[in-house]
């Protein structure tokens, strides 16, 4: 057994895992009940995938692919911080409508008592 | 030789990186609450990631290749925590159910303001004393 046939088996057994496992992660974003779960699951497949792109600079022996798995790392570490700051941002957006719109409700209801 | 013995490393490296990684996707179906399931996605974060770039780094094709795969575990653990404390934050401000099964510290956080400040609209009376309070 030569050591590329090795090397070859091994990180092709990996990446099947890892495949298996990304898709498991897809399952739980789907399913996730609340928001910060399926956030949770994306940011999981982020780091999955930043483990396949530098398993594929053994696999294929190109040493740019881990200039690659380090602007994946950077990107999925900016897609979660954006996604959370944006559902933090509408949460309060619609709070805030919210006690507008009851706030409105009261003061009608004073002004037809009046 | 030497090349068989840096595969015997970078085989256990990867196959324990990839253990860790399956105990992280089993915890998040394992684990109810988001704030638990950040939990066992930080076994995925830290543990997994660096052990397998560790294994990918020993034999990588170049040196410089090898550094660069490195640099990614620092880059990972510096942004891990950072991204989990801010979906921490947005777990715990949008979850209006979360006083189940978890307590939050008191005071910073709007959902709390605006329900005090609704229950001091609803009774007139109670308004102004718990302005003194604050004040």
């Amino acid at each position: 057994m030569s050591i590329d046939l090795a090397y070859q088996v091994l990180l092709g057994l990996a990446l099947a895992v890892l495949t298996v496992l990304a898709l498991l992660c897809l399952v739980r974003c789907i399913m996730g009940p609340r928001i910060s779960d399926r956030i949770l699951a994306i940011n999981v497949i982020g780091s999955l995938t930043v483990i396949m792109v530098a398993l594929t600079v053994l696999l294929l022996g190109e040493g740019y692919l881990a200039d690659i798995a380090l602007l994946y790392a950077m990107l999925s570490f900016l897609a979660v911080i954006l996604l959370s700051k944006v559902y933090t941002g509408i949460y309060y957006e619609r709070k805030h409508e919210e006690a507008l719109i009851a706030e409105r409700a009261k003061a009608q209801g004073k002004e037809d008592a009046q | 030789m030497s090349e068989w013995i840096r595969f015997a490393l970078t085989a256990a490296f990867v196959l324990a990186g990839l253990a860790f990684c399956c105990v992280g996707v089993f915890g998040l179906f394992k684990f109810k609450y988001a704030a638990n399931r950040m939990h066992a996605a930080a076994v995925v974060d830290t543990m997994g990631i660096s052990l397998c770039m560790l294994g990918f780094a020993i034999s990588a094709p170049d040196l410089f290749s090898g550094l660069k795969i490195l640099l990614v575990i620092v880059f990972w653990w510096l942004s891990s925590p950072v991204a989990s404390h801010l979906l921490c934050r947005l777990e715990i401000t949008t979850d209006e159910q979360r006083g189940e099964y978890m307590t939050v510290h008191r005071g910073t956080l709007l959902q709390e303001r605006l329900a005090e400040e609704a229950a001091a609209q609803d009774e007139t009376g109670n308004e102004i004393e718990t302005k003194e309070e604050q004040a």
